[in-house]
């Protein structure tokens, strides 16, 4: 029998005789906010060397985007973490060991009872991206499974504030985009505050396709001209933070002037001559002030919007993480719902199920898994905000900003353990600094990463994420009836396990040490898990392998034969669940504060309005950072400034300056000197830091907008920061020397 | 806007540009490749591995290479049967055996 050695000794001549081998394996990508399009991976001897899209999925009709194509670079990163690995220095030190599974699992289980034991189930608070994600319902589960309803997502800074306003007005999620199937019929499009053309690509691309066949029209408003603006053919420079008065003055001008669909409106709607009293005082003159906008543009968009049909109102995240959000987002629901575009082809509609399948959302809130009410209860937010958190509320996930006081402050109870999955907190959150104060505080964290993050810094224990291409799973195309899968094109790199699986071990292990009775991850493995998601539907896993996507019977109006899921089982314009919480029961606007544009005095010191969350192509939060392809293309971030103002500043296109808000930090950019921005703004980018930087800060402050921004609660239903922007700054050039701090 | 390929490609076809685009938007046309006008996403990645420098923004191409524009636009009027262009190294390969 040859040795090791032997064989290591054959000629390299002779080793290579040995034909490549090639093969194609379909898949799913996982990455948000697209529609989860399908994939041809292809590998050359086992490892990935191209990724295509499918040509037949429903999703993409063979198209990809860059966060796709360039999924195997992230997969293969040399900084990607491989094995369990323990905490061998002081908390935040950095200095970790390799250990064993077995270990690391021993380690957490023991970790979370001593925090259990000390300070009770609720100190544990989970740490998670979107709640709607399969990783993200694995550790809901877990926590659950020990008793803790407290869970971290980004939803405070992505869709929760219009969840709340969607579901209280039309009774469930409403969707913003459409996809090939239906978009060919869209006549017009309107970006508000949204960008698609570079956040959220296959949409943007099918909907260009479709303008060109349909002689279509797309709309942007934004008070950036950004990549989606500039093919717009009719663009709106918005002044930031305004969108909710503008959106009250078209539902003004559509009911005054006869607009709305009657038919709809009379069968369909309650609340609509309270609502049509109500709006009157929201003149389109009263919004040109406050928006910057021509009354007259805002007649003629209203106008517009309501004759062609049928139409996409697709709106963003900035305009509704803002002291107003959730009551814009209302208006916009009521916008789609009195045209007559809600669920019709080709406009706005309702999320579809795929029957008897086992979805994230289900999973989320489905009453096995839900702990007992007065548990629940005591979820942090739950009190002040009832609609965000707690058993009434409708994302069922905590008040972050709350829960960061309570890492630091001990009240309203002490949150002394975290689990973090796939999280960054104090790189993606506004004042990172104080997520990181609270790290601080813990007595113990495990964190399941690609890479050693800010957060992971301060671990006991870093676990290893598989990535997308490794791992079983089921998606539900985003609001589709579409089952498409996702399975391991490769083996897990390293000792990689998907989270799934991960949460599936850690319950048992805490199981079999007695400290819980039973865990909610009553499955062996994740694929396991997954044949049971499909138990109800007529469908095995190893068919939906075989073909890749199925897709169920789809169909519009469904309120026709159900009615709307609100308490009238119609759209409430006149919202009686915002009437039992004290809450506007009709939607307003009101000035936000101490913002550049409320109606008090500007600061003369800080001039300017920060907008803090641009996109660039691939960046999506504080993912992607260091892919090669996306480092070649974007390696600074980058700040975009108005001429005049640059002028006024002593700015050059190309300078490095610093943006300083008023809260007295700043942070360091690379100017883009542009006309396609408003003058009393400038713009900068969220999340962006540097994995591979020394200072083990890793460029999480330096350069991203979160250090400069505040996380303070100021939407009073959800509970929502100002986080993508919209804060006093001024911008000056760097000098040689400075230093951040 | 979208990107366009100009004069400089004609003859070369060089397909750098088809290894780097991160949404396979280059098309085979027999004098030279096309960018879809709907699929490109404006990332400009093409642009530096052109060894020619015939890759523009929409916007910016320089008046003598005008008519390129509407020449792409046409490649993909209809049900579109232009392939894909291959990878750079598929397309040499390509050529050798001819």
């Amino acid at each position: 029998m040859p040795t090791t050695d032997t064989v290591n000794q054959v000629p390299a001549a002779v080793k290579s005789i040995k034909p490549d081998t090639f093969k194609t394996v379909k898949s799913t990508c996982y990455i948000w906010p697209c529609p989860f399009c399908g994939v041809d991976v292809k590998l050359q001897n086992d490892r990935i060397v191209e990724i295509k899209g499918t040509s037949d999925h429903p999703a993409n009709m063979g198209q990809i985007c860059p966060r796709g194509k360039n999924a195997a670079e992230d997969l293969y990163h040399e900084n990607r973490v491989l094995y369990p690995m323990k905490r061998v220095g002081k908390r935040g030190e950095g200095k970790f060991e390799r250990c064993s599974w077995d270990e690391a699992l021993d380690l957490i289980a023991d970790g979370l009872q001593r925090v259990r034991e000390k300070y009770g189930d609720l100190a544990v608070c989970g740490e998670v991206g979107s709640p709607y994600r399969t990783h993200c319902v694995a550790t809901m589960l877990f926590l659950r499974s020990i008793g803790s309803p407290n869970i971290m997502s980004d939803l405070n800074r992505c869709d929760g504030p219009n969840q709340i306003a969607q579901n209280v007005t039309a009774g469930d999620w409403v969707a913003r985009y459409a996809w090939p199937m239906d978009i060919d019929n869209t006549k017009l499009l309107i970006c508000w505050g949204s960008n698609p053309a570079v956040s959220v690509f296959m949409f943007f691309r099918q909907w260009l396709a479709a303008k060109r066949k349909n002689n279509g029209t797309l709309i942007a408003i934004d008070p950036r001209r950004h990549k989606t603006a500039q093919q717009a053919d009719i663009y709106v420079p918005i002044k930031p933070g305004t969108d909710g008065a503008m959106a009250l003055a078209m539902i003004n001008v559509i009911i005054n002037e006869d607009l709305y669909d009657k038919d709809f409106v009379e069968h369909w709607t309650v609340g609509f001559a309270e609502l049509a009293a109500h709006v009157q005082r929201y003149t389109p003159d009263w919004a040109a002030k406050i928006c910057e906008v021509p009354a007259q543009q805002i007649r003629d968009l209203a106008r517009l919007y309501a004759t062609t049909k049928p139409a996409i109102l697709q709106h963003g995240i900035g305009a509704q993480v803002s002291r107003n959000g959730v009551q814009t987002c209302r208006s916009f629901t009521i916008l789609m719902a009195i045209t007559g575009n809600l669920d019709v082809p080709g406009g706005n509609w309702i999320q579809k199920a795929a029957p008897g399948f086992k979805s994230n959302g289900m999973l989320f809130n489905h009453p096995d898994f839900r702990l007992p009410r007065e548990v629940e209860a005591q979820q942090i937010g739950a009190k002040e905000y009832p609609l965000w958190a707690g058993p009434d509320s409708y994302t069922l996930t905590n008040h972050n900003v709350m829960t960061i006081d309570a890492m630091i402050t001990g009240k309203p109870y002490p949150i002394k353990a975290m689990v973090v999955s796939g999280a960054n907190g104090w790189a993606s959150m506004p004042e990172g600094q104080r997520v990181l104060e609270g790290l601080k505080n813990m007595e113990f964290v495990v964190v399941n990463e690609y890479r050693m993050t800010p957060t992971t810094d301060y671990a006991d224990v870093v676990l290893p994420k598989a990535h997308w291409l490794e791992y079983w799973d089921i998606d539900v195309n985003y609001q589709q009836n579409l089952l498409s899968i996702r399975q391991p094109v490769i083996p897990p790199l390293g000792e990689a396990k998907d989270d799934v699986q991960i949460f599936i071990d850690l319950g048992r292990r805490m199981v079999d040490k007695g400290y819980i009775k039973k865990s909610l991850l009553a499955w062996k493995t994740t694929k396991e898990f997954c044949e049971w998601r499909l138990k109800d539907t007529p469908y095995t896993l190893d068919e939906l392998v075989r073909k890749h996507f199925i897709k169920f019977e789809w169909s519009y109006k469904e309120y026709e034969k159900k009615g709307f899921k609100t308490p009238s089982g119609k759209v409430e314009l006149y919202s009686s669940e915002f009437a039992k919480h004290g809450q506007d029961p009709l939607p307003i606007w009101v000035e936000p504060g101490a913002t550049p544009t409320s109606s008090g005095a500007t600061p003369a010191e800080y001039p300017l309005t920060y907008l803090g969350y641009t996109r660039h192509f691939m960046n999506l939060h504080t993912r992607f950072v260091d892919n090669p392809w996306f480092k070649k293309l974007l390696p600074e971030p980058i700040a975009e400034i108005h001429p005049d103002t640059a002028a006024r500043n002593g700015i050059k296109d190309g300078d490095w300056v610093w943006i300083e808000s008023i809260h007295k930090r700043r942070i360091k950019l690379k100017a883009k000197v542009t006309p396609d921005i408003r003058p009393e703004c400038v713009s900068g980018m969220g999340g962006f830091w540097r994995p591979e930087d020394r200072d083990r800060r890793r460029g999480a402050f330096l350069h991203n907008s979160n250090w400069i921004l505040s996380y303070e609660a100021e939407d009073p239903i959800s509970g929502a920061a100002r986080s993508k922007g919209g804060t006093h700054c001024k911008v000056y050039p760097v000098k040689d020397g400075d230093v951040q701090f | 806007m979208a990107y366009v390929v100009t004069e400089p490609c004609i003859g070369v076809k060089d397909h750098a540009c088809v290894d780097v685009c991160p949404v396979d938007c280059f098309y085979e046309g027999a004098d030279q490749v096309f960018i879809h006008p709907e699929e490109c996403i404006d990332c400009g990645a093409c642009i530096p591995a052109c060894p020619v420098s015939a890759i523009y923004e929409g916007d910016a191409v320089p008046p003598e290479y005008a008519s390129y524009v509407a020449k792409a636009e046409e490649a993909f009027r209809g049900n579109g049967n232009i392939p894909r262009a291959p990878k750079q190294a598929q397309w040499e390969a390509t050529k050798a055996k001819v």
